[in-house]
């Protein structure tokens, strides 16, 4: 039932061959080798992450930079009790709201700013999954920020809500909470019509 | 933004903890119980499969710029703050120690122990009680007393900050038992099946320009 690639590889680097707790070692030590590896391990999954959470593909490159600028530098402030991947996908959380802030896109995006399909009824038999497909993704949208990062936490990284409420630095009921109003906005932007077809 | 409770029914529990059934993450007792009530429960089996649909779109994969580019540039960004401040006279002493000769090193590794030991005499005759304690010097008898433990000497780069310091002692699960020196050499101790491995960690971090262990004598191995 997991989702997307997960953090089940987290003790090991795959590939690379190299457990990451002994990496961030490495990078603490100011090793450009091993942060390069750390770069590439972590790349595609930030990429991910940070497209999802923002919907602003202009800023995630500029955001994963500022993100892996913070793990160099900071390298040395890892305690190896966290993983190394909730300790780096909490900064990129931090940065990407701090990056919202700064472009002026605190709330969340305007519905006519990515119009959602029309909420005209179809038929079930036209509603194809690629078209619910389609109409979630672009629902997506009318979230907050926060909101979109528990969702891509929860289902593309696979992480558990207590492993969230550690990235996002908040209670686990936050998580919960926030989860429960996406979810309920999301079903109110689809359709009753729709949910029905699910 | 209000934060909803959730305890009370079954079924207000399966809802939420539905999103992390679906992820596969939740523990065994939680994970009971979902199951218990969804067999049971039409509208959670509903949510169940609308919460599968966001899954599956969730993980649909974007586009992802090369990293080698991506990192070649953030590279360029990070080459100026390295370059800033050079590295002091005992860091490149550090940096170069590797690829000397092992004759070199053992005669550099001679004199400064020699240099440590004169330098600890001149205290105890000079400033009696001696407030410092030389690289050779033994731990206190309270420390060298347990079997279990094991002392490094270790000196930090006089520009490190104390933030980063205390973060390398707690990393390291090491105790000062005595320094600094004027050198500013600290002696740690730390259990005797992690030396190795905290001595090896030390030596590879920044900010730490001197690691030696010491016997139980109190001469550097």
């Amino acid at each position: 039932m997991t989702a997307g690639p997960g953090i089940d590889g987290e003790a090991s680097t795959g590939d690379f061959g190299e457990d990451e707790v002994a990496l961030m070692g490495r990078v603490a030590a100011e090793q450009m080798d091993a942060f390069e590896v750390l770069y590439r391990l972590y790349h595609p999954k930030l990429t991910r992450f940070l497209t999802g959470m923002t919907h602003r593909p202009a800023l995630v490159e500029e955001i994963l930079d500022d993100t892996m600028l913070v793990v160099w530098r900071r390298a040395h402030t890892y305690v190896p009790e966290a993983k190394v991947s909730t300790w780096i996908f909490g900064i990129a959380y931090r940065q990407a709201l701090k990056a919202l802030r700064e472009a002026g896109h605190g709330a969340p995006a305007e519905l006519d700013e990515a119009p959602l399909p029309s909420q005209e009824p179809a038929p079930e038999a036209e509603l194809h999954q690629r078209d619910l497909h389609a109409m979630l993704d672009q629902a997506m949208r009318s979230l907050s920020a926060e909101q979109r990062a528990v969702i891509e936490l929860t289902y593309y990284l696979g992480y558990a809500c207590r492993e969230i409420a550690t990235i996002m630095d908040c209670p686990v009921d936050t998580v919960k909470t926030r989860m429960f109003y996406a979810r309920r906005r999301l079903r109110e932007l689809l359709g009753a019509n729709r949910e029905e077809a699910m | 933004m209000k934060i909803l409770r959730f305890e009370g029914s079954a079924h207000s529990e399966t809802q939420r903890l539905l999103p992390w059934y679906v992820n596969d993450t939740l523990d065994d007792d939680d994970l009971a119980r979902v199951e218990a009530h969804l067999v049971e429960c039409g509208p959670c089996r509903r949510e169940l499969e609308f919460l599968r649909l966001l899954e599956s779109v969730c993980v649909q994969a974007v586009p992802a710029p090369d990293p080698a580019d991506a990192f070649a540039r953030l590279r360029d960004r990070l080459q100026p703050t390295r370059t800033q401040a050079s590295p002091s006279p005992l860091a490149r002493l550090r940096e170069a120690w590797g690829d000397w000769p092992a004759w070199l090193r053992g005669a550099v590794a001679a004199s400064f122990v020699l240099a440590a030991g004169v330098w600890g005499l001149t205290l105890v005759r000079d400033e009696a009680p001696a407030m410092y304690r030389t690289l050779g010097d033994a731990p206190p008898d309270a420390v060298v007393g347990d079997a279990d433990l094991r002392h490094l000497v270790v000196v930090f780069d006089p520009h490190i900050e104390h933030a980063r310091m205390q973060q390398l002692l707690r990393a390291s699960q090491a105790r000062i038992v005595d320094g600094p020196n004027d050198a500013g050499a600290y002696v740690l101790a730390v259990p005797a099946t992690r030396e190795a491995s905290v001595r090896d960690a030390l030596r590879a971090a920044p900010g730490v320009t001197l690691v030696e262990s010491l016997d139980a004598d109190g001469r550097r191995r």
